[in-house]
């Protein structure tokens, strides 16, 4: 054996380089019409980007953690209410409340995820929803001002700042976007994500292997409400009118975050964003539409999901990657290679 | 403020409370199965008792005995098509998988329905009740009924469960399905036999439900969330302990609903959360939450 | 015709695949031995042969038919009873209601609560009680009980001797011929193999998933079959 023929251990594929360029290239495409004035598409992109981190954050719990939580509508809600507290009740800036909202929504995540972590598996998704209908229930009868005493309220917005709302908001929130799944991306690539995933593999045996999978999950927990109210604090940037049942709702916020991911493909960095669009893009096409009502949509989307989640567990991506075997944007794991032969083809799989 | 009264009332609402979670306990401790569309099958139930009532003109409590056969055979085929086929697996897709189909029976039903509520009428016998201590504790004889009914079925479901051949492979079913099948049991046909219970008992708690509370399409979830916290309270594993657990439910929501009207169902949550807190293994509870 | 014939048999899970090419014969009255060290794949060959275990190709034939496609619920009502490996008692059952279950698939026979409490006599002591109580030797005995339940036609035992005192199972080898007399065919797995050879009349060793050494355990040799259990001075 001579020393050229060295093995190497490599993170990236050349197409997981050049798939990763084009993305970057959509981002650049994203800011320009982000910045120009078309209020409509400046919407559309706001849109697309907030539902592209809650279903990244979601399938990060769910995909990656093992934690099936219905209750991400709690964190919605408290983004949505921090806002509100941070620029009507403290006057800061509209733009810069979303972090402080951000952070007490997540600080609250710690009791939150403290009591329902006592639970397990269909019985901790039930507790998430519990929980978050407890907090929907005390910010409902809460009867300070600012919050609107139940009934919903506005966000305030200086003159000034008017007029560049959406462009400013749009700029915003790309960023958030690409920062978020990067985040993800470099999470999973460390020590940290290799632990949170064989947590979800095999706990007996992490546990086993010293990791402390607790903690590991409930970091995560903590980290995706962070990110979830900061992205539903955006919204409410744009919308500016907030109320308690629509914020906290499960039906406008968690169902279609569950099966973005499901038809996109849990487990994995690429399936939720795959969904995330395609969701929108459908549901935006099918409400210009009048055939379709509301209830007929909703039917459809729950049985999309019972469909998926049975026969197509992968989701869309999954079928790519079964079609395309090693083809992987966001690689997370490592594979090993003579000079430029793959040998971890296997595809990815759960 | 009558705190006595308050309490007699939660027991009775317990019962139903009851009710709603012995489905969910059922087919929990069979097949570790979480049907989260298990509060949307009793709209479902109420709903379609109310088409029968209209069309038929009989009264809500004969339309049980018609509900029930076509609730046990909504169950089998939901068992056969979807459930079978998420049963141990990855439990992110059992969720799923049962969110979905609450989405779809909230929708259909609203759908079919539209927005308005319905109840299911049962004459003058919702007025009439019972004095028990003076004017200051009076029990209807509606909610003394639906308690009883509880009973009775809690009675039924213990007796199956405890003394009969097929009872007994559900409890091997649920203690080690791998060794269950080294008996000669088929599990699936025990999963089948399982929802089938569970979907009959919760429709019966949604048609009792339904008799003298308004209904509308989108209730399933509320339902779902007290069947859960019975469970919960009165602990995995124990019937009576779900009997229990409604009951304890139900006192509160009551006390909470005498302290202030909009605190009914946050008293309910609170005392939820202080038993996961304290003792998660509920009151009567005999497993662990796996 | 062999009562029991596993032909070519190849069976794992998932990936892993524990058996090759495995081939065996289990005559009407008969009791067989199956020795080999940890991971030979004798447990995997009688959840084969149960069902649980699903095989990658080969076949396994009661009476000449093949039973592979049938899943393990209805082997049990062919008459293929396995004790399991580790017990496997039903916790929240009392001591009768396990025998009961045991019962499930109604198969008629010599086998019933009372019989099989004349076998194991320490097991009327707890008949109420939950199973969980007893010790290991008695959760044993119940669980061989259990098993009988199924009046079976061939019993699997599976590591009966694992974790008990050499006394107890003494006791419940000593049950072994009695079962053989009321007609049920053996095959016993086991680690140690004192016992399980003196109970059989033919021996088959595994060594990773074949069969290394077959013969009358009167014939072979300590020194053929420590050969064959540890595989040392096997030709490679």
């Amino acid at each position: 054996m001579t020393t050229t023929d060295a093995l190497v251990i490599r993170r990236n594929t050349r197409t997981s380089r050049v798939a990763q360029s084009v993305l970057g290239l959509i981002v650049v495409v994203m800011l320009f019409v982000v910045v120009g004035d078309n209020k409509a598409w400046q919407g559309k992109i706001i849109d697309i980007c907030i539902l592209i981190v809650l279903a990244t954050m979601w399938n990060l719990l769910t995909g990656y953690s093992g934690l099936v939580s219905i209750g991400q509508q709690a964190f919605v809600g408290l983004g949505a209410y921090g806002l509100i507290v941070m620029a009507n009740g403290f006057g800061l800036n509209i733009y810069v409340a979303i972090i402080p909202a951000a952070i007490v929504s997540s600080i609250l995540a710690i009791p939150i995820g403290f009591v329902a972590f006592r639970l397990r598996g269909g019985y901790f998704a039930i507790g998430t929803w519990v929980l978050a209908e407890v907090v929907r229930l005390v910010i409902k009868s809460n009867r300070t001002d600012v919050i609107g005493a139940g009934t919903g309220t506005s966000l305030k917005v200086p003159e000034s700042l008017k007029d560049s709302r959406y462009t400013t908001t749009g700029v915003m929130i790309v960023v958030i976007t690409v920062i978020a799944v990067v985040s993800v991306y470099v999470f999973l690539r460390s020590r940290f994500g290799l632990a949170l995933q064989a947590v979800r593999d095999n706990e007996g045996g992490a546990r086993s292997l010293g990791v402390d999978a607790y903690r590991v999950r409930f970091i995560v927990y903590v980290v995706a409400s962070f990110f979830t109210s900061l992205v539903a604090a955006t919204y409410y940037i744009k919308g500016l009118n907030v109320q308690p049942d629509a914020a906290f709702s499960i039906s406008s916020w968690t169902a279609p975050i569950i099966v973005m991911v499901v038809i996109g493909g849990i487990g994995t960095i690429e399936g939720p964003i795959i969904g995330a669009v395609l969701y929108y893009l459908v549901r935006d096409y099918v409400s210009s539409q009048d055939f379709f009502s509301d209830p007929t949509f909703l039917i459809v989307t729950g049985v999309v999901a019972v469909v998926f989640s049975i026969f197509v567990k992968g989701g869309i991506w999954g079928l790519v990657t079964a079609k395309f075997p090693g083809f992987t944007v966001f690689h997370v794991r490592r594979h090993v290679h003579l000079d430029n032969v793959n040998f971890d083809q296997r595809g990815r799989g759960k | 403020m009558n705190w006595i009264n308050a309490i007699v009332q939660g027991i009775l609402v317990g019962g139903l409370y009851a009710m709603y979670a012995t489905g969910l306990s059922v087919s929990f401790g069979v097949m570790r199965l979480v049907n989260l569309a298990h509060g949307d099958l009793a709209v479902g139930a109420a709903f379609l008792a109310s088409t029968f009532c209209l069309s038929t003109g009989l009264s809500p409590f004969f339309s049980v005995f018609i509900i029930l056969p076509i609730a046990a055979l909504f169950g089998i085929g939901l068992q056969l098509v979807v459930f079978n086929r998420v049963v141990g697996a990855d439990p992110a897709f059992q969720i799923v998988a049962t969110f979905g189909l609450s989405i779809t029976l909230q929708n259909v039903l609203l759908q079919r329905y539209a927005a308005t509520p319905r109840a299911l009428n049962i004459g003058d016998f919702g007025n009439r009740s019972l004095k028990i201590i003076g004017d200051d504790v009076v029990v209807g004889w509606f909610p003394l009924t639906r308690f009883i009914v509880a009973i009775v079925m809690l009675v039924a479901l213990s007796l199956f469960v405890g003394r009969t051949r097929l009872g007994r492979a559900f409890r091997a079913t649920s203690d080690d399905p791998d060794t269950a099948k080294l008996m000669g049991i088929n599990i699936r046909s025990v999963y089948v036999v399982a929802f089938a219970i569970a979907v009959t008992t919760v429709a019966v708690a949604g048609i009792f439900n339904g008799m003298q509370t308004q209904f509308s399409a989108g209730d399933g979830p509320a339902l779902l969330i007290y069947a859960f916290e019975a469970v919960i309270i009165g602990g995995l594993g124990s019937l009576w302990g779900t009997l229990c657990g409604g009951i304890v439910l139900g006192v509160a929501q009551t006390i909470g609903a005498e302290m202030d009207p909009g605190w009914k169902q946050l008293v309910g949550h609170l005392v939820f959360l202080v038993i996961l807190l304290v003792r998660p293994t509920g009151i009567f509870g005999r497993e662990e939450l796996k | 015709m062999a009562l029991l014939e596993i032909q070519h048999l190849s069976a794992g899970y998932g990936q892993f695949q524990a058996l090759f090419d495995l081939s065996l014969q289990l005559q009407e009255g008969q009791a067989i031995s199956v020795i080999g060290a940890n991971g030979a794949g004798k447990s995997t060959l009688l959840k084969t042969i149960a069902g649980t275990v699903e095989a990658i190709s080969g076949d396994v034939l009661l009476d000449g038919i093949s039973i592979r496609a049938r899943a393990s619920h209805e082997r049990v009502i062919e008459g293929i009873a396995l004790v399991p490996e580790g017990r496997r008692i039903f916790r929240s059952l009392t001591v009768r209601e396990n025998l009961l279950i045991g019962g499930y698939s109604a198969r008629s026979g010599p086998w019933n609560v009372d019989s099989i409490l004349e076998v194991f006599p320490i097991l009327e002591n707890f008949i109420g009680r939950d199973a969980d109580r007893l010790s290991g030797g008695e959760q044993q005995a119940l669980a061989i009980g259990r098993a009988l339940m199924s009046n079976p036609r061939v019993l699997l035992l599976d590591e009966v001797s694992l974790g008990l005192a050499p006394i107890v199972v003494k006791q419940l080898y000593g049950a072994l011929p009695i079962i053989r007399g009321k007609g049920c065919a053996l095959v016993i797995v086991e680690q140690d193999t004192n016992q399980a050879l003196a109970a059989s009349d033919h021996t088959y060793c595994m060594l990773e998933g074949r069969i290394s050494l077959e013969g009358k355990p009167s014939e072979l040799t300590r020194e053929q079959i420590s050969q064959a259990y540890f595989g040392v001075g096997a030709p490679a």
